[in-house]
């Protein structure tokens, strides 16, 4: 059994290095292309906490970008399982007609439908929560769709034998099966999420994280651009890690069969 | 009766594919949607098919071979370092692994969309940068995968050949390789996939052809039907990439049913 000391440590040591290695490398690079980490934490910093600098409105373009992820990811999460439910329980025979198109819509690049989504809906709040919800709706549907579809016939017959109804059977059966894998296509919806968000905000805006991340790129900061991809990140990995925790928390049973 | 059931199957499944684009046709042109906006289905085609379009044909297939031609060798790439550096860091020197993992789970989570910028203050814009973040966005999946492919293989099986007096190569050969096929399989598919992800992300950036820039060009000009256009193309591309792809994993991985999750 190792300690959470050690694994702890375990995990800040190569990222330690890394930086160490980018601080060194940095030095001997020619000017201009790779600021020291040193220096970026510290724009980042600036930028972070210097509330009247130009800088200083890091904050509210987070605010902005959480908000269209926020929004784009529950509207996901509801339509997206409602759909995955329904497909993978009641109506098999739909799911026939329905699967091409919905592959076909899932390889449909995001990036190639931005500017589709443009036309439909204008440049706006709108748009950008409709691409973050296109974006992260299918590894959704497609999850819970698989875990449902593969549920245990034996579950649902001993179900049966105890008269549960339709509602019942969704509640006490289906749904308690499915939950640990729906966690699995919520991180991987927020993966992508994080992913499109920035991507979504370049074009046409003017605030979130995307757009923050261009005008810096514009007014050449290299500190800060470098700054605001590992802020992206760090975010993408919290995000992550709290969706993980509450995974631990809804699914005891899980962890305790296979320990 | 197995090929009737087949196309019963994917009879039914063209059946929404052909009503949509009916609607789609139809919508523009009974007057439910606004035609400037919503090109009727035979319009977006006859930019390409038609006499006198704007995209002819020769051009549309220079971008789509341009575009796959920068996706396929970023993929190789990918398979080419993903898979032995998974075998040398899972097989190898299992004691590095968790050493590594928070640091690739760190790379990973970087969205490589805002990291193509950077990329291309290393790499001038052009091939180079884009096939690189095809690379570096494939290379995750592939690795993770197989490493838990890795991970996953049951000890038994290695203390079973060893008791029938396998030697190291015979092992590996034997009895891994064969256990992590699958995991390998579907790296490789999700590495394609992410990798065509990106690819018209980082086209739409920098570029001058292919069909990200395509699209991107179109948004600049106004020119609503090749909008249509490229996100036709980019579907009817993504598409075939996995149904290739799941062919092939079907056929050479047919002892075991894929689970459809994914690891990114």
């Amino acid at each position: 059994m190792k300690t959470r000391l050690f694994r702890f440590t375990q995990g800040l040591v190569p990222i330690a290095a890394f930086f160490a290695v980018w601080q060194l490398v940095a030095g001997h690079i020619p000017k201009g292309i790779l600021p020291a980490p040193s220096r970026v934490l510290a724009a980042m910093w600036k930028a972070a906490t210097v509330s009247n600098s130009i800088t200083g409105i890091l904050w509210k373009h987070l605010l902005v970008s959480l908000q269209h992820i926020g929004l784009g990811l529950l509207f996901a999460i509801v339509i997206g399982n409602i759909f995955g439910f329904l497909l993978g329980t009641y109506f098999r025979k739909a799911e026939r007609v329905f699967l091409p198109f919905f592959k076909i819509c899932e390889k449909l690049n995001p990036f190639a439908v931005i500017p589709i989504f443009m036309i439909f809906f204008g440049i706006g709040r709108f748009e950008k929560v409709s691409i973050v919800f296109w974006a992260s709706v299918w590894p959704i549907i497609t999850t819970t769709r698989e875990t449902a579809r593969s549920l245990d016939n034996k579950l649902i017959k001993a179900a049966r034998t105890m008269a549960a109804d339709r509602w019942e059977l969704f509640s006490k059966v289906i749904f308690p099966f499915t939950l640990p894998n729906l966690f699995t296509g919520l991180k991987l919806a927020v993966s992508t999420a994080f992913f499109m968000i920035v991507a979504a905000e370049l074009v046409g805006s003017k605030d979130g994280l995307g757009w923050y991340y261009m005008s810096q790129q514009h007014n050449y900061k290299l500190d800060l651009v470098y700054g605001t991809v590992l802020f992206i990140t760090v975010l993408a990995i919290l995000f992550r890690y709290a969706f993980g925790r509450l995974e631990k928390r809804f699914i005891v049973w899980k962890e305790a069969a296979f320990n | 009766m197995k090929s009737l059931k087949k196309f019963g199957a994917v009879s039914s499944g063209a059946t929404l594919i052909i009503l949509l684009i009916i609607l789609w046709e139809a919508a523009p042109r009974l007057g439910w949607a606004n035609p400037t906006f919503i090109p009727p289905f035979s319009t977006v085609l006859n930019t390409v098919f038609g006499a006198g379009g704007d995209t002819p044909p020769s051009i549309a297939i220079s971008h789509i071979a341009n575009s796959l031609r920068r996706v396929l060798i970023g993929f190789a790439i990918c398979v080419i370092l993903g898979v032995p550096i998974a075998f040398l860091l899972g097989g190898a020197f299992p004691k590095v692994t968790p050493w590594l993992r928070s640091l690739f789970q760190f790379l990973s989570q970087i969205p490589p969309y805002i990291l193509y910028p950077v990329i291309i203050l290393f790499m001038s814009q052009g091939e180079t940068g884009i096939i690189f973040i095809i690379t570096w966005t494939g290379f995750w999946p592939v690795l993770f995968t197989t490493l838990a492919g890795i991970a996953d293989i049951d000890p038994k099986l290695i203390k079973c050949a060893r008791g029938m007096n396998a030697n190291r190569f015979v092992i590996f050969f034997k009895v891994v390789i064969p256990a992590v096929f699958p995991n390998i399989m579907r790296g490789i598919r999700l590495g394609l996939n992410v990798g065509f992800l990106i690819l018209i992300g980082a086209e739409t950036m920098g570029a001058n052809s292919g069909v990200g820039w395509l699209i991107q060009n179109a948004q600049r000009m106004g020119n609503v039907n090749r909008i249509y256009l490229g996100a036709l193309m980019a579907a009817i591309i993504g598409s075939l990439l996995n149904w290739v792809m799941e062919k092939i994993e079907s056929r050479v991985v047919s002892w075991k049913p894929l689970p459809e999750e994914a690891i990114i």
